[in-house]
């Protein structure tokens, strides 16, 4: 008779009912799913990296957030994987696969993507005769003219830092060119020198200097907010993008049934259900449509295939101390402190990085 | 004879102290140890740096912020927790209020039964500007309250997590207080009161003295406990706006599995050892605890 093989994995959501079906179609395989909070998912995996009990399969954010275990060797190459089975290569979004791949090769697959997108409440643009803006400068005047009418034109909260991350992280990507950023969020060379970020923050202190983020933001939490802006009572909420991706552990046991199930949660047939089932939208070529998903998000994802690259969540992408620098200060920024200062104290944390894995 | 004796009695010892140094001991000296490296959870690096990380501590701008935070926390402690819960539990105490006593002491007592998370929730959305009461409720009260924004600004906010702190636990202390009350003799006061002594006297005289290991106790838990504090900073504002509320505690935190720097985070983890274990020490000292009776 043959030995059950487990293969365990740790993510901060998903995954559970389809461990059932893969089970039924390996019966010699057994998995053991953990599930972690989104919070704590990024310490809970460097405790375990660094007592050696990496989980076989393990959810990563694409950027250093992954970078960091394939650096250190921690992660499974999956490129001779993906070379036996182009089509599983193929299947997903070149822009969402290309933010897992570290030195040429590939380390993770993603399962599910984000796309940062700005929503608006029709009834308050109706309400206040408002065009749908399309460029920056229309988009002021939108705030501008929602703010004369006593109506708070942007839904924003910063009890927890990141969401500052969601700005900063597309405003970089406007004023940076991507060669240099590369760079900068690579903790080996970070260096934060380029006048663009200093703008990035600017643009986005100003928002918050003429009052379009509402008040007491850094007291306010983000759900709160968006529960308020569901329910009618703001404007509107930014809503960059990223990967959700899963890595095999460089210490797994049993790599290709790893990889089958890998295989089996980004299927066509799994990826249609899980965007379905869950709404969150999976990182798959034609994988979202009006069938299986919001209208909204259909809309937004015909665009999705012809992207490049994909400015990755901001928080995610460079080191742990150049990110909680990022958004500590750029929460004194919201108290006060200039751009300049800010992108000072980002450069100081670079560098100090940057020494450090020298 | 009393060879065996000294013999068993080692046995008897053994599997405790054992314990002890293995999952106490060892650890510290583990960390001390690991202060001196440079290294991460992730990195395969391990390389000696001396007393880098002590150096780069003590020129550490947040650390010298969240070292004051933690004595704000410790100097409210200590005025709370120590200070006016001896009041409380003294009135609590006297004749007039036996009655309704146990009323009051309940009342107190149920905020520390809570845990921290749910306290910490609670008390964020109590102050919240946008959804909470307490702004309104000043408004009633006549003050201007439109601004007030208590866990969003970096000068009030380490006050207003260490108020939070002083209403769960004073409780605690007014409970220990009382049960170390109970414990005097009534002829003492009796006695005082035929000589003639007014409260006062009797409080300074009779109560502080006697109680006076209770105090000790209280003093070394809640002084160490602000060393050590950590939940309360993490549920309200995890050491917001920018780093205004963080502690040696949360910041070690952050520096070890965030930052993914846990040789600093080992020298950060030292230093409030090495506080605690001071001001253990001289609070023993200073009361002469083994010098009773």
């Amino acid at each position: 008779m043959m030995m059950a093989m487990t293969v365990s994995l740790i993510a901060w959501c998903g995954g559970k009912e389809k461990e059932a079906d893969f089970e039924d179609a390996h019966p010699d395989v057994d998995i053991e799913y953990e599930n972690t909070s989104v919070q704590a998912i990024k310490e809970k995996l460097s405790v375990l990296a660094a007592g050696g009990d990496l989980p076989d399969i393990f959810f990563a954010w694409g950027g250093e957030c992954l970078n960091r275990f394939s650096r250190a060797g921690r992660t499974l190459d999956l490129t001779p994987y993906m070379e036996d089975d182009p089509e599983w290569r193929d299947s997903f979004l070149p822009s969402f696969l290309s933010s897992s791949v570290y030195d040429g090769k590939n380390y993770a697959v993603p399962y599910r993507s984000s796309v940062l997108y700005m929503l608006y409440s029709k009834q308050v643009f109706a309400d206040n005769n408002l065009d749908v803006p399309e460029t920056w400068d229309e988009f002021i005047d939108v705030c501008e003219r929602l703010k004369a009418n006593e109506v708070a034109p942007i839904a924003f909260g910063n009890s927890d830092k990141w969401y500052t991350m969601w700005y900063v992280g597309q405003f970089n990507a406007n004023y940076v060119d991507a060669g240099t950023r590369t760079s900068d969020y690579n903790p080996e060379s970070g260096a934060f020198t380029d006048p663009g970020y200093t703008k990035a923050v600017q643009t986005f202190l100003d928002l918050n200097d003429k009052g379009y983020l509402g008040t007491n933001v850094n007291s306010q939490d983000y759900y709160q907010v968006r529960e308020e802006f569901a329910s009618g009572d703001e404007t509107s909420s930014i809503v960059t993008g990223g990967s959700e991706n899963y890595a095999v552990s460089a210490e797994c046991k049993h790599p290709d049934e790893a990889v089958a199930f890998l295989k089996f949660m980004t299927s066509k047939e799994q990826a249609l259900k899980q965007t379905k089932e869950t709404g969150l939208p999976n990182a798959l070529i034609g994988g979202i449509t009006e069938d299986n998903s919001d209208p909204v998000i259909a809309a937004a994802y015909e665009t999705a295939e012809d992207y490049t690259a994909i400015a990755e969540w901001l928080d995610q992408c460079v080191d742990g101390n150049v990110a909680n620098t990022y958004m500590a200060s750029l929460q004194e920024g919201l108290d006060g402190k200039t751009a300049e200062d800010i992108i000072a104290d980002v450069q100081k944390a670079a560098k100090e990085v940057a020494e450090a894995n020298k | 004879m009393r060879k065996k004796n000294q013999r068993t009695v080692e046995l008897y010892l053994f599997p405790a102290l054992f314990i002890v140094i293995i999952v106490l001991y060892l650890p510290i000296f583990i960390n001390l140890y690991e202060s001196f490296f440079s290294w991460g959870a992730m990195s395969t690096k391990h390389e000696f740096v001396g007393f880098a990380n002590y150096i780069k501590m003590f020129k550490d701008e947040v650390f010298y912020v969240a070292l004051k935070n933690n004595m704000i926390f410790m100097v409210t402690s200590v005025i709370f927790q120590i200070g006016i819960s001896l009041i409380i539990a003294n009135v609590l105490e006297c004749k007039f209020m036996r009655r309704s006593q146990n009323f009051f002491r309940s009342i107190y007592f149920i905020p520390s039964l809570l845990m921290v998370t749910v306290v910490g929730i609670a008390f964020k959305m109590i102050v919240s500007p946008s959804i909470g009461v307490l702004n309104p409720l000043l408004e009633l009260a006549g003050a201007d309250a439109s601004k007030m924004d208590l866990l969003g600004n970096a000068g009030g906010a380490t006050y207003a997590i260490a108020a939070m702190s002083q209403w769960q636990y004073i409780g605690y202390t007014v409970i220990l207080f009382i049960v170390a009350l109970q414990n005097i003799p009534g002829e003492l006061y009796e006695a005082a009161d035929i000589d003639g002594a007014n409260a006062v006297k009797k409080f300074f005289y009779i109560t502080v003295p006697e109680i006076k290991d209770t105090i000790l106790i209280n003093t070394i838990i809640t002084v160490t406990g602000s060393v050590r504090e950590y939940d309360e900073v993490f549920v309200t504002t995890n050491g917001g706006p920018g780093y205004a509320t963080e502690t040696l505690a949360t910041y070690l935190y952050k520096a070890g599995f965030r930052n993914d720097q846990m040789g600093y985070a080992s020298a950060l983890a030292f230093f409030i050892f090495i506080v605690t274990f001071i001001i253990g020490l001289a609070q023993m000292k200073g009361y002469r605890l083994d010098d009773q009776q």
